[in-house]
């Protein structure tokens, strides 16, 4: 028996050391940051831990200016070697500059395995304490003294935080905690906390309470009017907890902005904004002021200082160059008491009491196409706004309670609406008098109920996404990225794509995006001596011909999409600022190839494409070959012409074990129509989990159609 | 004049007195003028005297009747008079030798006319039986033959009658050969027996209707607005009968005598029954009367019997409204109330009461101690946390919970509908609103209006609590009004003015509420969110027709985007006739064990009040402070009715309604698991709550504990006050002699025993900090020296204290508020 344990635990050792990473290979994928802040014009060293292993970590990419970050050596060999195997904590130095704006980062970390998933930290003003020690009542709870943040974890079920502090004075103090913000982009946490603060007196009373401000954080102002000791209390609502729980919890009596009234502003014009928030003075206001030549759209702007105090956050302001038309104090809640305007018009009104419904009559042509599009979250307002366009006879024409981000139809790829409601690309009936309607879905109201409406004739425009956040190449690799062009507004033809930002020994074939269609691919390859561990961040570039307008060239940059595992598996995407290219030591596959690279097919006609990997050593996981980005009934990214599929049944599309020949059967409609070639990647899938996988390509396949 | 009125007794209602100064009665009406040939009316004779109208005796039976000319009008011995023929008459009434005359008219006896079928025709069946939900108006009627309850569809009821079975019921050459009229009669085998007396007005009016055609329902028929009940009130002593006359009023001016129409039942049967004739005898003393329904309309009329001569109450104190009242009745009823509390009574009481929490051992001798004339008041104040000082006002954690818990129970707060986000949204919300007081009348408005997130804004999941726009509208009515208007989803409430119509006017408030999704919190976490929708109405289940929202017994509102707004304005009107009393009652319910009116949540005519003068009052001083529930539980708890003693002067059940002494409830669930742990010193572990969750703090309906079920703690399904269960049972006596929950705890070793025992306190003290942390209360000498006795023969003093607080846990004085 003894001798049996023996043989068993050297094999156990020999068998760990002889392999030194498996050959199945991972990206690092952020699962959380602690603490999760970093003090503008100081230093924070923080533990980051990635699901799957570091991988040798090399440089830091952090969104925004003023904030850099540096990976720590290991402090021990044992910690140097873990890192460079498998290693799941590593630490970064953050360091903000001290005019480092406040709020919330993304960051990733370049390895030997590619790019890592995203993270996240807030830089803020006030010192940095972690919550240290059991802490979970008023008996334990740990003392704190404001200005500070707070940075701990809701880390188990049950999990509740407590701090003491001081007041000796009457004082407003702000309680402003990151939480669910900070697990937004984290890839491997699905199941998000809900945090709660809770102030209480010293006898354990509830003076105040706040569960969801910003989404699902908390955010509370309490005027202590009694000195004496306060205590304040963070959990998850439901006393759920888990270690990626972290949280940053601001506690400062500075000035907090919420919004700017209005925040809207010409450019070369200046308007005085009131400012809406907490531990304001009631008439703090601030300058908005934009040079002639400042591009249209939204920007952020530190207000300064207000009372001598720096004030936080940014507050966005909306640069129009649009004809501004003030909402008058008239009631205008009727559609016969309607404020007249006429288009274009940017219109700048306040929901001033529950109720309230805004009308502007405007005067159009049968077949006259217009968009009304409503600004008020992205400008820090809480409108919720329903839209509604009524004719003279006060009958309901069309009306959007919730838009798209794209094209003001509820049919992106997510599902995901947005409350600042659209109406594109609308068609005048008849010629007459007609009423757009603004109202708050929920008939709130008050003075911070603001809103801007653009009431315009259509303008094509164009909206691209990239799919994902990241691509990921080993020396002589190919991996596609795919791009889904939404048209706007009565855009049509083809789309044209191009890449810059590309790291060096790393190309680009961009295909096309069809008039018929919305999805392209860019193939990305690593040269066989591209150096490991080089990443950049790139940009995707859209151009389209606007045939309505002089044939103007219309560009647009890609929104690069971050692709997360939600709860139950699917996979689920979300916007971010950066799509990083970067090259790891070793995939998983070393090649794809296929026998064709140009498939002229007749309607009717099935084509077998021969496929034949070429696995790393030791991989022998299974690998499915496809032509068509998906999971389950969801499409990601398309490429092969109309009526081109893949016949499934009849292909060999799971290779497993040594497997490493496949094929794909293309089977074309027989009422397909002609099509000009598109690069379609031929691809060849590792999962990682349930929902996300490693996507190898070859070299882009021309597939047409061609008559029979 | 278009409409047949043979049928109508158009009668002259006044009750003035019979214009003979010397006699000793007095009759009503004092004249009477039929029109048309089945007309009849009820005589009320009655004692006359000059002061105490409600005790004057009723001679209606024991009077004496005579026609002047049987050929114009007939009267029986029960004083029911009836139209025979056209011309003038009189009735002579005599009692007791004395006697008195009634004129009478009749017109019209011989035109010919025909009964109407919804104002005649289905009263008579509604009256004998027919209609009704145990006959031809069941699920699936008796015999192949259907009825709508009562009558409340004319329509389909009319095709019944008249063309089913290929119009077998009926016989137009011979209606007197009628299948309808042959088995209410009798003369032909019918399951339901004998139900209409042959020669009877209601034969007549059958045979007649059948003769003229069987006509149907009119297209616009005058309404039943209103039933007036005479006498109104009846006070008397010991066994008597009260002779009732109702007069139903139309809504085209017409008053009509239906007595014989109406249908009759008793209040309380264990004080008085009530004949079909509306004949109301006593039994026993007590508060009784009569329930009167005729045509969707319905009424009481309140009896009472005193149990004893008018009391003096002396050292009563009628300075509170409460007390006023219920002194009032104490002398009305010839009742004594109880004493006045003991402090150690009343801080118990009040404690569990206001914020469902015993008071500490400290806080017991505290008060005990004090010699403050003013400390009950002060200590009311403390528990309500209206002194000002932070440090006084430390009950508001307790008090924002334990009415949390009583809200949510009636809200379906429960993590299995409304998930834990939204569970957890509605109980913080709900806390909110009771630690900050915030006015009834706001808290029902934001409720009902509730619009946004699930998961931000607690409120809205009263939504999804409440999925459909019935649900919602009975749980708004049976909650916030007191009404109960589920009966009417299906057929006119049996008890209750409410049609199937005003039952979908009802709902039509909520048919515009939505669900949609949003993102705020990202896409990982979107959340539902109550909207108001453009489109949705409300039908009539039955015609299809569209029914604009309108008020119970109001005019539809006025058009509003959303609707749910009229309808929250509605309710906290003051002019509302449910809104405040409701609430009072429920406050008033949870403080004194029984509600003014009972069920506390079926406010409605025929289930009167026992107070209601007092009901009124102390619903217009809520009104008058602004919904202000601190100020209501205030007035109460500061009351001499809420202070008694809960040791009846008398034992007597009957009594007990009228307040005399203070009603013993049993500790709900939760407050006895927590004063469990308090008196153990053992604190009980939650699921998925961490350690120091109270059970009063318990957001959930889903939580499986043996204790908290067996004492009823309800699993929110519903919305009404008895889905908690509030009566002893044999299973939590068990439980709470054997269950592993107490045994535990008294044998911990960080528990309460343990600690006195590791400290070496002293045997007396340690009795005395038992009996204090159990009872409030110090000792009696004699229970120190039982105690002290019992422990001289133990040899195991940890097994002895064990023993002598598991008996004072299992002592009524423990279990029981009293």
């Amino acid at each position: 028996m003894r001798r049996c344990f023996l043989v068993l635990m050297l094999s156990l050792i020999v068998g760990s050391s002889a392999v030194p990473v498996s050959a199945k290979t991972f990206y690092p994928m952020i699962a959380r940051t602690s603490p999760a802040a970093v003090q503008a014009g100081a230093s924070m060293d923080c533990e980051v831990v990635a699901e799957h292993g570091w991988y040798g970590p090399t440089k830091v990419l952090i969104t925004g200016s003023g904030v850099t970050g540096e990976v720590l050596p290991p402090k021990t060999k044992a910690d140097e070697s873990a890192t460079k195997s498998r290693g799941e904590t590593i630490t970064i130095r953050f360091t903000a500059v001290s005019d480092a704006l406040p709020g919330l980062r993304d960051f990733r970390v370049m390895t030997a395995r590619g790019p890592s998933t995203l993270g996240q930290i807030v830089v803020v003003r006030s010192p940095i304490l972690r919550e240290e020690g059991v802490n979970n009542s008023i008996d334990k709870a740990q003392a704190v003294s404001a200005p500070v943040t707070i940075c701990g974890a809701i880390e188990s079920n049950e999990d509740v935080d407590v701090f003491k502090f001081q007041i000796a004075e009457p004082k407003s103090l702000v309680f402003h905690l990151h939480g669910q913000r900070l697990l937004q982009k984290l890839g491997p946490v699905a199941y998000h906390s809900d945090p709660m603060l809770m102030l209480r007196n010293s006898a354990g009373t509830v003076l105040a309470s706040n569960d969801n401000f910003f989404g699902s954080d908390p955010l509370l102002s309490y005027r202590f009017e009694k000195p004496g000791d306060y205590f304040l209390e963070v959990r998850d609502v439901r006393y759920a907890g888990y270690r990626d729980w972290t949280y940053s919890l601001e506690i400062h009596d500075r000035p907090l902005v919420l919004q700017a009234l209005p925040a809207v502003v010409a450019p070369g014009s200046s308007v005085t904004a009131k400012l809406a928030g907490f531990n304001l003075p009631t008439d703090a206001s601030f300058n908005l002021q934009f040079p002639n030549d400042t591009p249209t759209g939204i920007h952020w702007v530190d207000v300064g200082r207000i009372n001598g105090q720096p004030s936080e956050p940014l507050v966005p302001v909306l640069v129009t160059k649009m004809p501004l038309v003030a909402e008058l104090p008239a009631n205008n809640d009727a559609p016969e008491k309607a404020q007249a305007i006429s288009l274009p018009a940017g219109i700048t009104g306040v929901l001033e009491s529950p109720d309230d419904v805004d009308g502007f009559a405007f005067e159009a042509k049968k077949g006259d196409r217009l968009t009304f599009k409503i600004l008020a979250q992205v400008l820090g307002s809480p409108v919720d706004a329903n839209l509604r366009i009524l004719n003279d006879k006060g009958d309901v024409l069309i009306e959007n309670d919730d838009a798209s981000d794209k094209t003001g139809n509820a049919d992106c790829r997510n599902e995901v609406l947005f409350p600042d409601s659209r109406i594109a690309d609308w068609t005048v009936p008849q010629d007459g008098r007609f009423v757009v309607e603004v109202r708050d879905t929920h008939l709130r109201g008050g003075e911070r109920f603001t809103y801007f409406l653009e009431a315009r004739p259509r303008s094509p425009g164009l909206h691209l996404e990239i799919d994902t956040d990241k691509t990921i190449l080993a020396p002589g690799t190919s991996s596609p990225a795919f791009v889904r062009v939404f048209r706007e507004e009565g855009l049509t033809g083809q789309v044209r794509l191009s890449v810059d930002g590309l790291p060096p020994g790393v190309t680009a074939v961009c295909g096309e995006v069809p008039a018929d269609g919305q999805d392209a691919c860019i193939f990305l390859t690593a040269a066989e001596n591209a150096p490991p561990g080089i990443c950049a961040n790139l940009r995707v570039i859209a151009e389209a011909i606007d045939a309505e307008n002089n044939g103007n060239k219309i560009t647009a940059v890609a929104v690069p999409y971050q692709e997360l595992r939600r709860d139950g598996g699917a996979r689920y995407m979300t916007p971010v600022e950066m799509h990083t290219v970067g090259v790891a030591d070793v995939l998983d596959l070393k090649r794809v190839r296929a026998n064709e690279t140009k498939l002229a097919l007749k309607p009717g006609e099935k084509r077998t494409v021969q496929v034949t990997l070429e696995r790393s050593a030791g991989f022998t996981e299974p690998v499915t070959l496809t032509a068509i980005h998906s999971q389950h009934v969801w499409v990601f990214g398309r490429c092969l012409p109309a009526g081109v599929t893949v016949e499934e049944n009849e292909s060999k599309l799971r290779l497993t074990g040594n497997d490493v020949q496949g094929t794909i059967v293309l089977n074309v409609a027989k009422d397909a129509k002609p099509s000009p070639p598109r690069l379609t990647p031929l691809m060849a899938n590792v999962a990682i989990n349930f929902s996300l996988k490693m996507i190898y390509t070859g070299d882009p396949v021309e597939v047409s159609i061609v008559a029979p | 004049m278009s409409r047949l009125r043979w049928l109508i007794a158009s009668v002259v209602l006044m009750n003035s007195v019979a214009a003979f100064a010397d006699v000793r009665f007095e009759m009503t009406p004092a004249k009477v003028v039929f029109e048309g040939e089945f007309s009849q009316t009820q005589l009320l004779v009655r004692e006359r005297i000059s002061t105490e109208t409600e005790r004057v005796a009723d001679l209606t039976r024991v009077a004496t009747y005579e026609s002047s000319d049987p050929r114009v009008v007939s009267v029986d011995v029960r004083g029911r008079v009836r139209s025979q023929g056209n011309g003038r008459a009189e009735i002579k009434v005599s009692v007791n030798g004395a006697t008195q005359t009634i004129p009478v008219e009749v017109t019209g006896f011989d035109r010919p006319t025909t009964p109407r079928f919804d104002e005649d025709v289905m009263p008579v069946l509604a009256k004998f039986g027919c209609a009704a939900g145990a006959c031809h108006a069941a699920q699936y009627g008796k015999g192949g033959f259907k009825l709508s309850v009562f009558g409340f569809a004319p329509d389909a009821d009319h095709l019944a009658i008249v063309r089913d079975q290929q119009g077998r019921r009926i016989n137009t050459v011979d209606p007197n050969q009628s299948l309808l009229v042959l088995k209410a009669t009798g003369a032909v085998a019918h399951g339901g027996g004998k139900r209409i007396e042959p020669g009877s007005v209601a034969h007549a009016t059958l045979v007649a209707w059948i003769a003229g055609g069987t006509p149907g329902p009119q297209r616009d028929p005058s309404r039943v607005t209103g039933l007036e009940i005479q006498p109104t009130r009846r006070i008397g002593d010991g066994v008597f009968s009260q002779q009732l006359r109702v007069v139903a009023a139309y809504s085209d001016g017409r008053q009509r005598d239906v007595t014989e129409l109406a249908k009759f039942d008793s209040l309380n049967d264990a004080v008085t029954k009530v004949s079909d004739q509306g004949l109301v005898e006593t039994i026993r003393p007590g508060q009784g009367g009569a329930m009167v329904r005729f045509q969707g309309q319905a009424a009481s009329v309140p009896v009472l019997v005193p149990f004893g001569p008018p009391s003096e109450l002396a050292g009563w104190n009628n300075d509170n409204l409460i007390d006023r009242h219920i002194g009032a009745k104490f002398r009305e009823l010839g009742l004594t109330p109880a004493k006045r509390c003991d402090d150690a009574t009343f801080l118990r009481r009040a404690c569990l009461d206001v914020i469902g929490t015993v008071p500490s051992v400290d806080e017991t001798r505290a008060f005990l101690a004090s010699t403050d004339s003013q400390k009950r008041q002060k200590l009311v104040d403390r528990l309500l946390g209206l002194t000002g000082d932070p440090t006084q006002d430390i009950y508001g954690n307790a008090y924002a919970a334990y009415w949390s818990l009583k809200w949510a129970d009636l809200l379906r707060s429960n993590s299995k509908t409304l998930g834990d986000q939204g569970m957890w949204a509605m109980h913080n919300w709900l806390q909110n609103v009771f630690r900050n007081n915030m006015p009834f009348d706001k808290f029902v408005t934001e409720l009902i209006t509730a619009r946004g997130s699930l998961k931000d804004h607690g409120p809205t999941n009263f939504f999804q609590a409440f999925n459909t726009p019935d649900t919602r509208s009975e749980a708004v009515a049976q909650i916030f009004l007191g009404v109960r208007v589920q009966c009417a989803k299906c057929h006119h409430h049996p008890y209750e003015t409410i049609s199937q119509e005003d039952y979908y006017r009802l709902a039509g408030y909520f048919a515009r509420v939505g669900l949609k999704v949003n993102f705020s919190s990202g896409v990982r976490h979107e959340a539902g969110e109550i909207v108001v929708l453009g489109k949705g109405e409300s039908t009539h289940p039955r015609t299809g027709q569209v029914l604009p929202p309108a008020p119970l017994h109001g005019p539809p509102s006025p058009p509003s985007f959303d609707r749910r707004k009229p309808l929250a304005d509605w309710i906290v009107a003051s002019d509302n006739p449910f809104f405040a009393r409701n609430v009072v009652n429920r406050y008033w319910f949870h403080l004194l064990g029984r509600g003014l009116v009972d069920p506390v949540d079926d406010l409605r005519a025929t289930n009167p009040p026992s107070h209601p003068e007092l009901l009124d009052e102390l619903a217009a001083d809520f009104r008058q402070h602004g919904y202000d529930v601190k100020h209501l539980l205030k007035t109460i708890l500061n009351s001499q009715t809420y202070q008694l003693d809960s040791r009846p002067p008398r034992p007597s059940n009957d009594e007990a309604r009228f307040y005399t002494s203070y009603n013993v409830k049993r500790i709900a669930a939760e407050p006895l698991l927590d004063a469990l742990d308090v008196v153990t010193g053992v604190t009980t572990k939650f699921p998925k709550l961490p350690v120091g969750v109270r059970a009063i703090e318990l957001p959930d309906g889903e939580y499986e504990h043996d204790l908290l079920t067996t004492f009823g703690k309800p699993k929110r399904e519903g919305v009404c006050e008895c889905d908690r269960s509030r009566e002893p049972n044999l299973a939590q006596a068990l439980h709470i002699t054997n269950s592993e929950t107490l045994i535990t705890k008294l044998a911990h070793a960080q528990g309460r025993i343990a600690k006195l025992l590791a400290a070496n306190t002293s045997h007396d003290s340690i009795v005395e900090e038992f009996y204090l942390a159990t009872l409030n209360r110090f000792p009696s000498s004699e229970e120190r020296q039982a105690c002290t006795e019992l422990f001289r023969e133990t040899s195991d003093p940890r097994t002895f204290y064990e023993d002598l607080l598991w008996s004072l846990l299992n002592s009524k004085q423990f279990l029981l508020i009293h």
